[in-house]
């Protein structure tokens, strides 16, 4: 087995983890991780998918189109419904329909079933400046006791790891694919090590709601 | 050539991603050690305040402690020996009723005794509650005991009144009107002052009242470290009453001979 699809395959089991933790914590899943359980839920049924599709060698590409819109969108929602409490959080909405702009524009430009660099980028900058941002919110204000204790701090982790970690792979994408080196690097693995370590950090993120 | 440009943008995006997940692991580091720090430095402060509140606390205790002491001294050296003089007079009269002369002077004498016995009463209700204050409100409340102050003789008082009327908590008004009261007491006792001007001003949220006197003065930090020593009780009271009324005091030294206290209180807006 290549490397890659191992990497792949152990990235959608640690995404079956994390929406089964999910599932053991659903009656502490209130609020801004109601979001997240969403997530967790579309990440695995579109993987699986996914892998039934490239398993028929039925390109996957728009699939992940339509998940990278929903991704950004529950995200929002995400740090809408988290910062609701400390103040007017509706402008974590604002940049949806910029975003669902930039996803239609790179839908004409590139075409349905090839990357969508364009929209995997902005929602990387946006949800990469989002999770900054919280950090920063959160050591101005010190809203939390113990940080390592709160779901938030290792979902918020998961994030700024995961869409930072992918930012310049989705930039370069397009580039990478249209040059060849898409079968020949490994550089597509770094997607599925992040999403491993964001499933991790998710799950975690879970299991610290049984506490609260 | 095109090749070397691939591998080129291959190395870049996988040295790029390396150097930023080695940020983003330092951000998040960071973020963990500054929230451990701040949240340590924030337990000291607690602990700090939570001290100074129960110093102050036990100072308020205190005070009124020693209100009640003096109360209750007043009541049982003026209006008890009176009451009981009294008592003797009628006695008397009750024995010697065919001394006619007598009975006389033992009437007026009882007469004065009882109008005495009033005129205690009165200075210790007007100690407990100034009747000025509950019915006329702060600004004749302070009035009041300005031109009780400036009766005594001790101390020449002038007040300025740059306002007609102030809107302010009514659990507010007592506190303000004892902390006056406590600084006036203060500056008598301790600044050696001759003479004292007090100036109540108000803007559409705050009262300022200030306090000028040409005594030995203190600056803030010099009353924050008496307050902090055991013996500064009426300092502990007079913070006490700062902040149960929410208000800022300020003490500030102009001369030799030249202080100035100034009280800003949140007005009900």
């Amino acid at each position: 087995m290549e490397i890659y699809s191992l990497i792949s395959y152990t990235a959608i089991l640690l995404g079956a983890i994390t929406f089964i933790a999910g599932l053991l914590c659903i009656k502490s899943v209130k609020g801004y991780l109601v979001p997240i359980f969403i997530l967790a839920s579309v990440s695995l049924v579109t993987d699986v998918l996914c892998l039934i599709l490239s398993s028929n060698n039925i390109n996957i590409i728009f699939i992940y189109r339509g998940y990278t819109i929903v991704e950004f969108i529950v995200l929002s929602f995400f740090y809408n419904f988290f910062f609701r409490k400390y103040f007017r959080s509706n402008y974590f909405l604002l940049p949806i329909p910029l975003f669902l702009i930039i996803a239609f524009v790179d839908y004409k430009k590139n075409g349905i079933m090839n990357m969508d660099n364009f929209a995997t980028s902005t929602e990387s900058i946006i949800l990469s400046l989002y999770a900054l941002g919280s950090f920063l919110f959160v050591m101005r204000k010190l809203i939390f006791n113990n940080l390592l204790s709160e779901p938030f701090f290792w979902i918020n982790s998961g994030v700024l790891f995961y869409f930072s970690g992918n930012l310049l792979v989705y930039v370069f994408s397009n580039y990478l694919v249209s040059s060849g080196l898409y079968n020949d690097s490994h550089i597509w693995s770094i997607t599925p090590i992040l999403s491993i370590f964001f499933n991790i950090l998710l799950s975690i993120g879970f299991w610290k709601t049984r506490a609260i | 050539m095109e090749n070397k440009g691939h591998i080129d943008v291959f190395s870049l995006v996988a040295i790029g991603t390396m150097g930023i997940l080695i940020l983003v692991a330092f951000i998040v580091l960071f973020v963990l050690l500054y929230q451990k720090k701040m949240m340590a430095n924030r337990a000291v402060i607690n602990e700090n305040e939570s001290i100074h509140q129960r110093k102050l606390l036990d100072a308020s205790i205190e005070v009124a402690e020693q209100e009640r002491k003096k109360i209750a001294a007043n009541i049982h050296d003026d209006v008890g020996m009176m009451l009981n003089v009294l008592k003797l007079n009628l006695t008397k009269i009750q024995r010697n009723r065919s001394d006619e002369k007598l009975i006389d002077t033992l009437l007026i004498n009882s007469n004065i005794l009882i109008v005495d016995t009033i005129a205690a009463i009165r200075v210790i209700s007007n100690d407990i509650m100034p009747p000025a204050l509950v019915k006329l409100g702060f600004l004749k409340g302070i009035a009041e005991l300005c031109r009780q102050v400036e009766s005594a003789g001790i101390i020449d008082i002038y007040l300025e009144l740059k306002v007609d009327s102030i809107k302010l908590e009514k659990k507010n008004e007592i506190q303000l009107y004892r902390l006056v009261k406590e600084l006036i007491n203060n500056i008598i006792k301790h600044a050696s002052a001759t003479s004292v001007e007090l100036a109540i001003n108000a803007s559409a949220e705050f009262m300022t009242i200030t306090i000028s006197h040409n005594g030995k003065g203190l600056t803030t930090e010099m009353m924050t470290q008496l307050a902090e020593s055991s013996d500064g009780i009426g300092l502990k009271n007079v913070l006490s009453r700062a902040q149960l009324t929410n208000s800022v005091i300020q003490y500030i030294i102009l001369g030799e001979k030249e202080a100035k206290i100034i009280i800003e209180t949140p007005l009900i807006v």
